[in-house]
């Protein structure tokens, strides 16, 4: 499929600089716990922190606005983590503007394999 | 009294009260849709900025000539296996888009690149081809 556009020099109305954009966000989860996978387009490693507070992880990224270096956008959104995270273990990578976060859980709540002794 | 059935004033009435009707059902904030692409397009030259999370240099092509850029890319999310999915939002991004140019651009000095998942390309203006002055010659 190839569409054919008029280019054009307006912003969409729904592009304000100083609105907040939610990012995109996958979540997977597995035995060991939760993964996260939001798009952030534009946003540097250093311009993006991640906290969490009151069982809740914030995602906020600050990025150039385009064509217009002295505007920066926030692409900002929050998740309620499960009880069973272990905050401490949180892991985040952040590559060709995709962040990835492992939440992993509590150790004591990890499947864990019993051998089983012969007698 | 014979009366049109298209008349011309309360037809366009009917549009005006159609297209308000449309504007006041849309969400108030428009969703955020992938990828996003903004074009600048002026006697300066062209710019393009696009979303491009995840995709790298290898995985976009770009055409240009004087008039058209067109530009085509792709990206598949990755399910990964043995995990459960829950939450899905990120899209399948699917590039291909030909962008007629208003002013015309020279093909030899277009600059790519593509960081932290946003594209920009940078065209300058072509030279505009000053008319030739010939002189006419008296035999």
């Amino acid at each position: 499929m190839n569409t054919e556009t008029k280019a054009n020099g307006s912003y969409p109305a729904s592009v304000n600089n100083r609105m907040a954009l939610p990012p995109f966000t996958d979540v997977h989860q597995d035995e060991h716990g939760w993964f996260l996978v939001a798009d952030l387009p534009g946003v540097a490693a250093d311009k993006l922190t991640l906290t969490v507070e009151d069982g809740r992880l914030l995602v906020v990224g600050k990025r150039q606005a385009p064509f217009d270096a002295q505007t920066e956008q926030e692409l900002r959104r929050a998740f309620t983590l499960p009880d069973e995270v272990d905050t401490d273990a949180i892991a985040a990578k952040l590559v060709d503007g995709v962040l990835e976060v492992t939440l992993p859980k509590r150790a004591e709540l990890k499947p864990k394999r019993i051998t089983v002794a012969t007698a | 009294m014979l009366q049109f059935r298209t008349d011309p004033v309360w037809g366009l009435f009917d549009r005006q009260v159609d297209w308000m009707l449309q504007e006041m059902a849309r969400p108030i904030r428009t969703p955020y849709t992938a990828p996003r692409i903004l074009v600048r397009d002026d006697e300066t030259g062209v710019e393009l900025v696009a979303e491009v999370p995840g995709l790298r240099a290898e995985d976009i092509e770009l055409q240009v000539t004087r008039d058209t850029l067109t530009l085509k890319g792709q990206r598949k999310v990755q399910i990964p296996e043995n995990k459960k999915v829950l939450r899905r939002e990120r899209p399948d991004t699917s590039i291909d888009t030909t962008y007629r140019l208003e002013n015309e651009i020279d093909p030899d000095q277009v600059v790519a690149h593509v960081a932290d998942g946003i594209l920009t390309i940078k065209a300058p203006a072509a030279k505009k081809v000053e008319p030739k002055k010939i002189a006419v010659q008296v035999r």
